[in-house]
């Protein structure tokens, strides 16, 4: 099928205007700069451990940690390049994405130095996820050494040694990507059309055991394609797609069937999302989004699957952030 | 081409209206059928020794009946008894079946024959196409409306004579087609109410009701639409869809099997205007025949390989006018 | 930040916009157009797309449920009954054709997808675990076998409608061995005994009932012969499970709208009908028609494929090998059954 190839749509027109609004309002150069400016050392809070986490990757190069139910900051972690999408195991462990650095570095639930570093030179890892059951950690390498040349999808069998890659030709950036119960990875991913402004998105599955990753057919949600994805998670229940903080669910056994909308009437949504799951075996109750622009910087917590407007907005300390994780306590 | 023939036959419908009902009849002859008798626009005629030959029979939207010699592809007999004639269908012994849309009757000629043999009526439905068993000679005709816009049927006349058994469809309000498989069971299509979707519903050997079925198409969760009638060719049932191609399917106990298709290179058949030339019925016909009509309303009747399709070997065009059905009946 | 950066890369237009300053559409109107026509080709509007989700009740989750799985090639989903009460406790949807099933000792159930020309392996939860493709014809019923794990494949006919085959999958493998009977046409049912024979059912070309052989180690299948009755057409077939008889299922008994099951003896490439099960709703009336069932338990459970035009499909179960009117039903759910397999957690 060709339907998510001609993904550029409404709603990514929509995306697009925001991003040019954006651009001629506020002169902002769109060219990557990597923002890297460690302000002193990492630092945390003691004794926060026992607390609910909520961590944020922002645009200068720190990640913030908030006690997730207090929305204070309670940390600061500082060894980052250019921190993006995060992760966590079953541990509670978070796994953060250095885009600028080419690594996806752990840290303990609270603890303010890395406990190790995964180096994924050449690739520049941009989400990651962890798959709950075998422990592997999945890396969304957007792209090789050279910023237009075609990322993969690095999977690390429980978390360590060297990566199997996984790629495929629409894919050529993977930019989300995620875990369900059951360990099946579903990614998210974009092709460059031509030397044109149009990306095509695209989804692959790496159904779980199996080495053979394929392009998975996602009806889109509306008849002109699909938009440009923001990320993928798994609520508990369902599949989610994220696009500018409409979240897509789906259901994927025999094939894929888009199963409900839940429009988050905040700011949108920059990055992945992540998910507050009070029982890991049933659906999250709360979704945290991310935003940031040259006059906001926000991380907004909704109820789930309700949607709506936000429960709750972190604005202090952030830069335009990216990439969450939600960490629970052990 | 289409919506010209939507248009006739919303002519006929308003024609209608102020006609007496279809149900009175003089002399054993519906009204219909005398008043359209007063206003013939020609003579019947055939060629003598016509009937030797295979012939083509192919209805137009000038209400004639234009007949061909298969070989030779001259024009060798018009038959003129029809306000709008449909579909066409064959039965073993080389008798031509042509439903009227206008009179809601259907005709029966004998091969080369000039004059109708004998005369179904088949009102208040408005017939659109027809399929006879050659095992039972059963005439089964796909009845697209009933009386005042009601729903259609299928009528299933048994040995072709007397009245027929009707069966509706609680999905299908509007048949277009249907056609006998080699079993005795017939597949019949039509549409959905509110759109062009094309449904099908499946009448068993034996069966007492059309059951609903599903048609698998050439890709998965394929949805038919457009198909304006079905054909057996010898091995497997064709559908068209006003495109470009036509469609094998087997139906085995039930059971629809999407098969493979026939892509005709350089015609389309825009309507349910195609015949199988088949002079092996226990084999897969050999060749197809399409109607055809341009942008300039020019209209004629394509030959192609079959199954295999491609671009068209011959064709003629002499009296066909924007053709509705062709049915190839072969010489004893 | 990161999102921009790529969106800027991937939208020249939006760094022309940026350039240049002017607040303009960000798609130029011809685009648009352009991309439109183009989704209108390749999703058509007229396509029903199933968005239906799959769904599996968490009561099945104790591993000692018995699921009966049957297929609807009308509603194309494929309905998980809980046993014995026949309630349904799960939806399997997403598929282009199901028919045919069959299921190992683990509680996997396999699903032939005809038209999708795929063969689909569920877990006793409804779960997609693997799935074979099958690339020579349209599969119709399947087979598993206990003593190698096998998976056999019946292609009703290949991809241009002639003869069809029965295709064999090693346990783990997507590659199958292709066998056939030479004299038989339409390939349907099938099924093991428990020393790697594989009998399967199915037509000659004039549309006879055929029954074949694959003995254990066998290049070639062979013709069994029936005697002692008549097999009209071709339905379930299976080793029973309480005697050495291999059930085969007429889908036209006596020539009739009407289901039995025969019980033959085998005898090298023989077989004798040596009873047959009469199937009925429960109504007293003889069953439409069982496309396939499962004898397990002293019971048969299938479906009555209501298409003769009195009642709604009923999912049931028969007591075996008396048969007769069904002892529990579900006339609620199936449309069109075809499949069915049992499936017991582990």
């Amino acid at each position: 099928m060709t339907i998510s190839r001609l993904g550029f749509t409404a709603a990514g027109a929509v995306a697009l205007a925001v991003l040019l609004s954006g651009c001629s309002s506020r002169g902002e150069t769109p060219l990557p700069v990597a923002q890297a400016v460690a302000r002193g050392g990492s630092w945390i809070e003691r004794g926060v451990a026992g607390h609910d986490l909520l961590y944020a990757s922002n645009a200068n190069g720190i990640v913030n940690v908030y006690r997730y139910w207090q929305q204070t900051l309670v940390g600061e972690l500082t060894d980052f390049t250019q921190p993006e999408g995060q992760c966590t195991d079953a541990n509670s462990d978070v796994y953060i994405t250095d885009y600028g650095a080419d690594a996806v570095v752990e840290y303990a639930h609270g603890g303010n130095a890395p406990l190790r570093t995964i180096d994924t030179t050449p690739y520049k890892p941009y989400a990651c996820a962890i798959d709950p059951k075998t422990g592997d950690l999945a890396v969304a390498d957007y792209s090789n050494a050279s910023y237009y040349s075609n990322g993969n999808v690095a999977v690390y069998a429980h978390a360590k040694g060297k990566p199997a890659y996984y790629s495929s030709s629409d894919l050529e950036h993977p930019n989300g990507l995620g875990y369900d119960n059951y360990g099946d990875l579903l990614v998210t991913g974009f092709m460059l059309y031509g030397s044109s402004s149009y990306t095509y998105t695209y989804f692959g599955y790496l159904p779980a055991k199996s080495k053979t990753f394929k392009v998975m057919d996602l009806p889109p949600p509306e008849s002109s394609g699909w938009p440009y994805v923001d990320g993928i998670a798994w609520d508990g229940k369902y599949w989610v797609v994220d696009a500018y903080g409409t979240l897509y669910q789906y259901s994927i056994n025999i094939k894929a069937e888009l199963v409900g909308t839940v429009e988050l009437n905040g700011r949108g949504s920059d990055g992945p999302v992540a998910f507050y799951y009070p029982n890991p075996k049933k659906q999250a109750t709360q979704v945290v989004t991310t935003y940031g622009s040259e006059n906001s910087s926000e991380v907004d917590y909704y109820d789930y699957p309700a949607g709506g407007s936000p429960i709750h907005e972190i604005t202090h300390g952030l830069d335009k952030p990216f990439g969450v994780a939600i960490s629970v306590r052990k | 081409m289409k919506r010209q023939t939507i248009a006739i036959a919303l002519i006929v419908l308003l024609g209608g209206c102020g006609a007496p009902g279809p149900g009175s009849m003089i002399g054993g002859v519906s009204q219909a059928q005398m008043r359209h008798a007063r206003t013939l626009p020609g003579q019947a005629w055939m060629d003598a020794g016509a009937s030797s030959a295979d012939l083509i029979y192919v209805s137009n939207a000038d209400g004639e009946v234009t007949v061909y010699n298969y070989s030779t592809k001259a024009l060798v007999g018009v038959l003129a008894a029809f306000e709008t004639p449909r579909g066409e269908c064959v039965d073993k012994s080389g008798n031509v079946y042509v439903v009227d849309a206008g009179t809601d009757q259907v005709y029966e000629y004998a091969h080369g024959g000039t004059k109708a043999i004998k005369t179904l009526d088949d009102s208040p439905y408005e017939p659109n196409g027809c399929a006879v068993d050659s095992a039972t000679g059963n005439l089964a005709v796909a009845n697209s409306q009933g009386a005042s816009g009601s729903a259609g049927s299928i009528a299933v006349y048994a040995h072709a004579s007397g009245a027929p058994t009707v069966y509706t469809s609680p999905t299908i309000p509007d048949f277009a087609g249907c056609a006998y498989n080699d079993d005795g069971s017939l597949l019949t299509t039509g549409y959905e109410k509110s759109s062009n979707d094309s449904l099908f519903a499946w009448l068993p050997k034996h069966g007492n009701a059309l059951v609903s079925i599903n048609v698998p198409g050439p890709k998965a969760s394929w949805t038919w639409y457009g198909v304006t009638g079905i054909q057996w060719d010898g091995a497997f049932l064709v559908l068209d869809d006003g495109g470009n191609g036509v469609y094998q399917i087997a139906l085995i106990h039930g059971q629809a099997y999407w098969v493979n298709q026939t892509l005709l290179t350089d015609r389309y058949i825009g309507g349910a205007e195609y015949g199988i030339y088949d002079p092996n019925p226990k084999h897969q016909g050999t060749e197809i025949l399409a109607g055809y009509i341009d942008e300039s309303y020019s209209s004629g009747v394509y030959y192609f390989p079959y199954p295999g399709g491609g671009s068209s070997t011959g064709s003629f065009s002499h009296g066909v006018d924007d053709p509705f059905a062709i049915a190839i009946s072969l010489a004893k | 930040m990161m999102k921009t950066r790529i969106l800027i890369t991937l939208a020249a237009i939006a760094l022309a916009a940026c350039s240049g300053g002017t607040p303009a559409s960000p798609i130029a109107p011809a685009a648009v157009a352009q991309l439109s026509t183009s989704v209108a080709a390749g999703w058509p509007v007229a396509a029903h797309p199933d968005r239906r989700p799959s769904w599996v009740s968490p009561d099945i989750d104790a591993k000692q449920t018995q699921v009966l799985f049957v297929s609807d090639a009308s509603t194309l989903d494929v309905y998980m009954y809980e046993l014995p009460s026949l309630k349904v406790v799960g939806t399997i949807t997403g598929f282009s054709q199901p028919q045919g099933e069959c299921s190992n000792s683990k509680g996997d159930v396999w699903v032939t997808d005809t038209n999708a020309q795929k063969i689909y392996e569920l877990s006793h939860l409804g779960r997609l675990e693997n799935t074979l493709s099958d690339s020579d014809g349209y599969p119709v019923g399947c087979a598993w076998d206990p003593k190698s794990g096998n998976v056999a494949v019946m292609n009703i006919f290949d991809l241009l409608g002639k003869q069809g085959e029965v295709l064999v999958y090693p346990p783990g493998s997507k590659q199958p061995t292709s066998y056939v009977n030479a004299h038989q046409y339409y390939y349907d049912f099938g099924g093991y005994d428990g020393s790697g024979d594989l009998f399967f059912d199915g037509r000659s070309e004039g549309g006879a009932f055929m029954l074949s052989e694959l003995p254990d180690g066998s290049k070639a299948a062979q013709t069994i012969k029936v005697s002692g009755g008549r097999i009209y057409f071709p339905g379930m077939v299976q080793m029973s499970t309480a005697s050495s008889s291999l059930l085969v299922g007429d889908q036209e008994c006596g020539g009739a709208s009407a289901a039995c099951i025969d019980q033959l003896t085998i005898s090298g490439t023989t077989a004798k009908i040596a009873g047959s099960v009469k199937l009925e709703d429960a109504k007293g009336d003889a069953v439409c028609d069982l496309v396939q069932g499962v004898e397990a338990n002293g019971e048969i459970a299938g479906s009555d494929w209501e298409f003769c035009g009195y009642t709604a499909s009923t999912t049931d179960l028969w007591a075996y090998p008396s048969g007769g009117e069904p002892s529990a039903g579900n006339d609620s759910t199936d449309t069109t059954p075809v499949g069915a397999a049992l499936s017991s957690g582990r």
